[in-house]
């Protein structure tokens, strides 16, 4: 049995957008947003799923529908059988939710205190209940600032101990918003190694996030989302695969840089930036055209790798 | 009853979990404390002159109007503990986001609303030593109080308080969609206060008013008189019962639409 499923689900806002207060009364001018028009999905158990878009594209509304807090303007939504907008407890006590820039933990109590009243909110069996503490804390290694108060912590440790909150009482699905916005780059890979394993032990997650690490090193299925509607649902193999036939060459130049159409007959012009050049070249000619081009210039330095993810969402995000 | 026992189980961790927090600042409450006793101080001396002059005010002696003052401010103190911070809490947390926390928790949501943000030290160290000094310059034997008085006195006061929870909420309704509500709260202030008064000389149009826009004079006046003068006050309890049968149907409709229509902070 799929463990959301999600049929034509919109959601409208309407706001008013009189410039007078007085005839605003009157005579309301509403305005409606369709923050998100006919999303429908399925996602099965297990899998690990990536919502991207650009800034007010539908994803953090989707995500809200999903998890109850937002109720649909239309459409047809069941996660874990559930209705999320009914809150049943069952249904409450198999999610969970991490949010990068919003504190779930109380910003005066030590992370221990705060975990102990989620022990008695989830009804978490008291051994049980340490070992997880002992164990989710380990591998996150923020064992050391368990009774530190939460507003003494930084946003790494801080994160880190949401994580732990929101997996304290094993949720089959665990939402997370932007969980590594804000973190240096090592504890941005330790997230990332804690969500891999969490994935690996079966849980399922939904993933919102500007970071293509993020994206390429946790999730499996990618969902692009724009003005409200999804544009791209696939997995990262299909669509790393899309690109697979093309070779990003990255080209910096000694002195002498050529013009844009100099470069231009060597492949795609993607950027040129002062001495530097990234061509787009298909991958049977890339040798071929970066041997020419060293023929002909004096290079310094030659790159070649894949279409980094950001090109291929941003190109995507171009879709409509 | 398993329910119950699991929520009474809640409530008195997230009591316990309140109290810790409070812990971190018990330092300063001080000033809270300060400015209730001046108040006290100022009023009763203000109750002082006033009874130079006469003998009665409203058919209230000098003593029932300091024992009325002592009812009003424990309404207040319940009514501002209870459901004044709760509601600033509910607000605080719509603005920053923590709101969908809240929803996303295994819990009955508007008793662990208002039981997360009661605070007891506030409550022990700001309002015992203002509600012990008024009580001290009560002369309690010439008070007729039986328990009987005093149980209608409070079922009195908490339809007030019940009423009074309805209101605010009411008033504070745009924080789910437009996100802010904190100025409204302020009203309760003015809601609140100046309602030390016999209940029974108030105009016919302050006693509807006490069951809508003005609960406290429920809360503080009108218990009041059930209290002090039970025989003469047992019509006021019917439209107080029937008032707040009312707010409880609108909280419960409220909410439920306020829900329906939360926009939640943008990420």
């Amino acid at each position: 049995m799929s463990i959301i499923t999600a049929s034509n689900l919109r959601k409208t806002y309407r706001s008013r957008g009189n410039r007078h207060i007085i005839g605003g009364i009157f005579k309301p001018d509403w305005r409606y947003k369709h923050a998100v028009e006919e999303v429908s999905l399925v996602i099965e158990p297990g899998e690990s799923v990536a919502f991207l878009g650009p800034n007010g594209a539908g994803k953090t509304t989707t995500t809200k529908m999903l998890t109850g807090l937002i109720y649909p303007s239309a459409g047809k939504l069941k996660v874990l059988g559930y209705t999320p907008f009914d809150r049943n407890h069952n249904f409450l006590k198999n999610i969970g939710l991490v949010m990068g820039n919003k504190a779930g933990l109380n910003w005066d109590l030590s992370a221990q205190q705060s975990f102990s009243l989620l022990q008695k909110i989830y009804d978490i069996p008291m051994s049980k209940f340490e070992q997880r503490v002992e164990e989710l804390c380990a591998m996150l290694n923020v064992k050391h600032v368990l009774d530190t108060q939460v507003r003494r912590l930084s946003l790494g440790e801080r994160m880190k101990l949401e994580l732990v909150g929101a997996i304290l009482h094993d949720p089959g699905i665990l939402f997370l918003d932007e969980p590594t916005i804000g973190l240096d780059i090592g504890s941005k890979k330790s997230v990332r190694e804690f969500l891999r394993y969490l994935h690996s032990q079966g849980k399922t997650l939904i993933l919102t996030s500007h970071d293509m690490d993020d994206i390429a090193e946790v999730c499996q299925r990618v969902i692009v989302i724009n003005h409200g509607k999804i544009i791209y649902d696939d997995s990262m193999v299909s669509l790393n695969k899309q690109y697979a036939h093309v070779r990003y060459a990255r080209l910096e130049f000694a002195d002498k840089v050529p013009s844009q159409t100099q470069l231009k007959t060597y492949g795609r012009l993607v950027s040129l930036n002062d001495s530097v050049a990234v061509l787009g070249i298909h991958k049977s000619e890339v040798m071929q055209a970066a041997t020419k081009i060293a023929e002909d210039f004096p290079l310094q330095d030659i790159t070649i790798e894949q279409v980094p993810l950001e090109v291929i969402i941003s190109d995507l995000y171009g879709k409509v | 009853m398993k329910n119950l026992l699991r929520n009474v189980r809640l409530a008195v961790a997230v009591f316990r979990v309140q109290a810790q927090a409070e812990k971190a600042y018990l330092g300063s409450f001080w000033s809270s404390t300060v400015s209730k006793l001046m108040y006290n101080a100022v009023f009763i001396t203000f109750i002082d002159l006033l009874f130079r002059r006469t003998g009665n005010i409203g058919g209230y002696s000098k003593n029932d109007f300091i024992f009325l003052l002592l009812v009003s401010q424990i309404g207040w103190y319940i009514s501002f503990y209870g459901i004044f911070k709760a509601l600033s809490g509910l607000v605080e947390t719509v603005r920053n986001g923590a709101f969908d926390f809240l929803l996303l928790k295994p819990v009955p949501h508007r008793s662990f609303l208002y039981a997360s943000n009661l605070q007891p030290y506030d409550f022990l160290l700001t309002a015992m030593p203002s509600l012990l000094i008024v009580g001290s310059i009560i002369h309690w034997s010439t008070l007729e109080l039986t328990p009987v008085s005093i149980l209608l006195g409070a079922l009195i006061s908490l339809c007030g308080i019940v009423i009074c929870n309805t209101l605010m909420f009411v008033l504070i309704t745009p924080v789910f969609k437009a996100g802010e509500a904190t100025d409204i709260l302020n009203i309760f202030h003015s809601i609140s206060s100046a309602v030390q008064m016999p209940y029974s000389k108030l105009p016919f149009f302050m006693r509807i008013m006490s069951l809508t826009l003005l609960p406290h004079l429920l809360i503080s006046a009108a218990a009041t008189e059930l209290i002090l003068r039970p025989a003469n006050a047992l019509w006021i309890i019917p439209p107080a019962v029937l008032a707040a049968g009312i707010a409880i149907v609108v909280f419960q409709w409220l909410w439920r639409y306020d829900l329906k229509n939360y926009t939640s902070a943008s990420s």
